[in-house]
């Protein structure tokens, strides 16, 4: 099965959302990205299979921490969701945790949209510019789908200066920064490309 | 098909299972003969009473078989099933044998058992509810005090003054469905007939995988099975560090029951599949009163069948796969209780 609109990102999390309940979860916070946090915000229109959790919000500071392992709790709740709706066993996976350690977008939570699944599971969706961030890093690194969901995001100029910005954060090397200015003249922005 | 109607018809199942069970145990002085596996009596009494809460004619055709054949019991086996179903059982099985204790029965037997019975289920925490249930689920209502029965008063249960109006049968010993009580009749209720048992339905097994499968402690076992090699007629196969305990079928069967392979019993391991069916049961005449949603109802009933399902195959009986989930809840029951009569054989139309 695949996710093709929020209808049935909603249907799924709050399946995942009771199942924690049923067990008797600790309430859950977790900050996601990636294809579902574009179809939350109805931002694409291209299917996803999977649900990529960046962090773990804990405590009242909003403090984020790397979601992986995820509690056994939660391994659970995830193992009968995907059997329930005949989705891939990874279908929630903390696949992009790792850009934690490099530090993500100044002010990431207090743009994401907030959605409460239940009692035990709270969600928060990259915003649209957080997501122009992912999604141009990723397009510089992967292209393909990226490339495609970054032109579907119509990114302003000032938007694709401070991805740009960030991104080289996370890859310092001159190699990524040409790639990135490959990548921006390619999209038509070469002004960008000129201020990076 | 509502959840309570599927409720029902679940209860019907089991208890048309049940009666063909203890039908073979020699209640109502029937023996169907059509069951190829050998009976459990210990793991069938735990879970035969809990679902005969709703069949008040079972629970008590039980208690009268009981008084008759109590003494084929191996209260080892019992009290460990007890320890390991937890409070409600100990409830339930200490106001039967107290009722067995109160009417002649035997002290020696019984009486450990019901203090461990009120270990687990102490008086203190007890609050007096009706023993039967009507197949809806809803309780009977309470005898008065002084009709009420007061062997199961003193576990919290309520019902009217039990009169055995019919003396049980006594439970036909064959190497077919009731090797169990051949073999308690040869060598005793114990850890010696639970291992011949075992080994005589198995090619050879460690001391530790036969405890674990006849339910009794480990090193009592092994202590049994070097007992039983002095026979010679108990062999011992080693393989490194590996020992492993067989014994001859082709010997051992003739002896017991001198008939073709076809005929022999299969060992199930009962007391995980009434645990699965208990667990199955008690989930789904909780969701009749849960005001959980389509999804998790059709998801906790998936887990549920899913347990029944691995305890079969675990015995080596291919019996499919549980539906698939994801269907409709009214096609999830529907199509779990056609998968439920492959396992229970019952013939409802």
């Amino acid at each position: 099965m695949v996710f093709k609109n929020k209808g049935e990102i909603d249907r799924i999390l709050s399946a995942l959302g009771e199942q924690l309940a049923a067990a008797k979860s600790e309430p859950l916070d977790l900050l996601v990205c990636g294809g579902s946090a574009l179809h939350a915000l109805h931002l694409v229109t291209r299917t996803t299979k999977d649900v990529d959790v960046v962090a773990k919000i804990t405590g009242g500071s909003g403090d984020m921490l790397r979601p992986d392992p995820f509690p056994p709790a939660l391994a659970e709740a995830v193992k009968k969701v995907a059997r329930d709706f005949g989705l891939k066993d990874d279908w929630f996976n903390p696949g992009p945790a790792s850009a934690l350690d490099f530090g993500l977008p100044e002010g990431v939570l207090g743009r994401a949209e907030v959605v409460k699944y239940g009692s035990c599971l709270t969600v928060r969706f990259f915003s649209r510019y957080d997501q122009i961030h992912f999604k141009l890093y990723a397009a510089v690194d992967q292209g393909g789908k990226h490339y495609a969901d970054l032109l579907e995001l119509k990114p302003s100029p000032e938007e694709l200066l401070a991805a740009a910005k960030w991104s080289m954060t996370h890859d310092v090397s001159e190699g990524y920064k040409g790639e990135l200015k490959r990548i921006l003249t390619e999209m038509g922005r070469q002004d960008v490309a000129e201020r990076i | 098909m509502s959840l309570n109607e599927y409720r029902e018809q679940l209860l019907d199942r089991l208890v048309n299972f049940l009666w063909r069970q203890w039908s073979c145990l020699g209640l109502l002085g029937e023996s169907s003969g059509d069951e190829d596996w050998v009976m459990d009596p210990e793991s069938l009494l735990v879970f035969s009473l809990e679902i005969a809460r709703c069949e008040p004619r079972l629970f008590d055709e039980i208690l009268a078989w009981l008084e008759v054949n109590g003494q084929w019991l191996d209260t080892t086996r019992l009290r460990n099933i007890i320890t390991l179903r937890g409070e409600n059982t100990a409830r339930l099985i200490g106001g039967v044998l107290q009722h067995l204790l109160d009417n002649g029965g035997d002290a020696r037997r019984w009486q450990n058992l019901i203090n461990l019975c009120d270990k687990l289920n102490p008086g203190s925490s007890r609050k007096v509810e009706a023993l039967f249930k009507d197949k809806a689920g809803q309780p009977h209502p309470m005898a008065p005090k002084e009709k009420a029965d007061a062997a199961f008063l003193k576990f919290g249960l309520n019902r009217p003054v039990l009169k055995i109006q019919k003396a049980g049968k006594d439970v036909p010993v064959n190497a077919k469905t009731n090797l169990r009580f051949l073999l308690r009749a040869l060598f005793g209720v114990g850890g010696k007939s639970e291992i011949v048992l075992y080994l005589m339905t198995h090619e050879g097994a460690r001391p530790k995988e036969i405890a674990d499968a006849i339910g009794l402690f480990w090193l009592g076992v092994h202590q049994t099975l070097l007992d039983l090699s002095k026979s010679g007629l108990v062999l011992v196969r080693r393989k490194g560090k590996k020992v492993d305990y067989w014994l001859s079928h082709k010997k051992w069967w003739e002896f017991i029951s001198p008939s073709s392979d076809e005929s022999r019993p299969k060992w199930l391991d009962w007391t995980a599949i009434f645990a699965a069916f208990s667990n199955l049961w008690q989930t789904v005449d909780a969701l009749t009163q849960s005001d959980a949603s389509e999804y998790m109802k059709s998801s906790r009933l998936q887990d549920s069948l899913e347990l029944v399902s691995s305890e079969f195959s675990r015995a080596g009986f291919d019996i499919g796969n549980p539906p698939s989930p994801g269907l409709t809840s009214e096609l999830h029951q529907k199509m779990s209780l056609a998968f439920l009569e492959k396992i229970l054989g019952d013939e409802h139309e």
